[in-house]
């Protein structure tokens, strides 16, 4: 048999086996907004340890970090930082949301923040940047599908059809099962995704120099520059340690306001769920220690890939391993895509519901409609990303990272939100509209920057200025309200 | 005080973190050699310090365990653990 069928039929039986778990997990869920977004604030730590991991690894992981590394050096270790700077908040302050979740029926962020500040314009802003955020992202993930799958079968099966083939089966158990058939394929994808990266991170480096050790003694003769930080930029000039650091720090920040975090916190079952998920999360981060193998171990390989981002199939494919092998690393790559651009599906659509529709146009809308309209929502996001993902040739980074770094300025408001009952409304608005209406000025004109400071920090400075005096120049809503929110979030588990 | 104590040990080793892997805490163990467990020193750093996070954490979490134990044990006294 050629060995584009039998990474065709590996992949296929990936995605069945992915569609059947998905499928199945959805029946124990109740039939609310709450079972279909929030999974019933029921799940355990196993599901919550694959949920978190493979949903921060995304097809950017699988693909990007390797080609970084590959092409920069030691400027990928800064994903190592940010990736476990990003998450360490999470210890404490994931059971301050679960808690207040619970009690005030949260389940998304922009719930939590605009019910603590009582501001309705909150959270359409909030609903807008992250959909705008989630969109391109998830045209990202479909398109890195569609690339590895075309990649792997010698480009005898197109990107239009990999990307449509991987994300109808994530349509079908992100519609049938919300939340839960997110977790458990998670659980799958995640399980997978580790063994495979592992096995072919420790494998490779011993088929071609024989060893971890000997390939980095190679390497440090040849290639010295590529083995320290901040490594190198995308020109191949010294990378600066100025833009090393901060990327770090606004990444991380970035991280931690994940929508879809918060989302997943609330689906905890409790105090305990959340913290041992925190504390074994380090050992999926260092998943991305062997895909930093397979880029070191294409430094000084030959023949060399079109682009950095293809290091990782060119490797396995270059290296004569067996039919069976690619056809488990494709759905190792694919297990990366699916398992955050399911989440991310889930998140948009049921954003848009809960925090833009019902706010604006039909505060009454009954819990039984809302879920219906989650899925023809989350049908809708779904087309308009694969549109997007299989004609447009532009950028999606630009706008990714506008709307990225929206995201990153919710921190203040977070932190406000828990941490100062003085915080008002008018505050909280002024800060995420100043700060990222900052950054994205600063973005478009690098030149502005003052000291060269990533525009996030900018960003962040500008928008904590704001929140501090539009707060105390107005008088905080329902008093009485913010000291409940404060203390409930402090109250631990019986 | 002994309440808050071990937390605030995690933040501190958080805050020493995010000074030893950026400028300019790392410039000093951002070296090639010595080579440990077949890495460059540099990348074994990264993964001492993520190691490091999950031992820290795991701390935390056995104290406040502990700390609610105690407090059950002795119902008047107020809540041990938590955060």
């Amino acid at each position: 048999m050629e060995r584009w069928v039998i990474v065709t039929l590996i992949t296929a039986s990936y995605l069945g086996v992915s569609l059947f778990i998905g499928w199945v997990s959805g029946r124990k869920a109740s039939d609310t907004v709450t079972g279909y977004v929030a999974g019933d604030r029921d799940f355990g730590l196993l599901v919550m340890y694959f949920v978190m991991g493979a949903m921060m690894f995304s097809a950017f992981a699988f693909l990007g970090t390797p080609g970084w590394a590959y092409s920069r050096g030691g400027a990928a270790f800064y994903v190592f930082s940010y990736g476990l700077l990003g998450f360490a908040p999470w210890y404490f302050m994931g059971p301050w949301v679960a808690r207040v979740g619970r009690k005030f029926g949260y389940v998304t962020q922009a719930e939590l923040l605009s019910d603590r500040f009582k501001s309705d314009l909150l959270s359409w802003l909030i609903a807008v940047v992250s959909i705008v955020a989630f969109i391109p992202y998830i045209a990202l993930q479909m398109k890195g599908a569609g690339i590895v799958f075309n990649a792997v079968t010698d480009g005898k099966v197109p990107i239009w059809i990999g990307a449509a083939a991987a994300y109808s089966v994530v349509m079908l158990y992100v519609l049938k099962s919300g939340v839960l058939g997110v977790g458990w394929t998670n659980t799958f994808q995640g399980i997978f995704m580790l063994i495979i990266a592992w096995a072919l991170g420790i494998w490779l480096p011993n088929h071609l120099y024989g060893g971890v050790g000997p390939m980095f003694e190679r390497l440090a003769e040849l290639r010295p520059e590529l083995l320290t930080a901040p490594g190198l930029d995308s020109s191949g000039a010294p990378w600066g340690w100025g833009a090393y650091s901060s990327a770090i720090i606004v990444s991380a920040i970035g991280v931690t306001m994940w929508p879809h975090l918060f989302m997943k916190a609330f689906a905890a079952k409790n105090d305990n769920t959340i913290k041992l998920t925190m504390v074994f999360y380090p050992t999926f981060l260092l998943f991305l220690l062997p895909l930093y193998f397979i880029a070191f171990a294409g430094v000084l390989f030959d023949p060399k890939p079109v682009s950095a981002d293809f290091i990782l199939p060119h490797m396995i494919l270059n290296t004569n391993v067996a039919p069976v092998v690619v056809g488990l690393f494709c759905a190792g790559a694919l297990a990366a895509s699916m398992s955050t651009g399911d989440a991310m599906l889930h998140a948009a659509a049921s954003i848009y519901v809960q925090d833009f529709h019902r706010k604006l146009f039909n505060r009454e809308q009954s819990d039984h409609s809302r879920r219906t309209m989650i899925r023809v929502v989350a049908v809708i996001v779904g087309i308009v990303a694969y549109f997007i993902a299989v004609t447009t040739q532009m950028s999606l980074v630009a706008l990714l990272l506008a709307a990225y770094g929206a995201i990153v300025q919710l921190a203040p408001i977070t932190v406000a939100a828990f941490f100062w009952k003085r915080s008002t409304a008018a505050g909280a608005v002024a800060g995420l509209v100043l700060g990222s209406i900052t950054t994205l000025l600063l973005y478009l004109n690098p030149e502005l920057r003052p000291f060269g400071l990533h525009e996030g920090i900018v960003g962040l400075t500008v928008n904590c200025a704001a929140l501090v005096v539009f707060s105390l120049l107005t008088q905080p809503a329902n008093t009485g309200h913010v000291e409940d929110f404060v203390a409930t979030s402090r109250i631990p588990d019986a | 005080m002994r309440i808050r104590l071990v937390p605030t040990l995690a933040v501190l080793y958080y805050a020493a973190m995010i000074f030893f892997v950026t400028y300019p805490g790392y410039v000093p163990f951002d070296r090639v050699r010595p080579f440990v467990l077949g890495m460059p020193f540099s990348l074994f750093w990264q993964v001492c310090w993520i190691v490091g996070a999950g031992l820290v954490l795991g701390g935390v979490f056995l104290w406040e365990k502990k700390g609610r134990r105690e407090a059950n044990d002795k119902p008047a006294s107020v809540e041990g653990g938590g955060d």
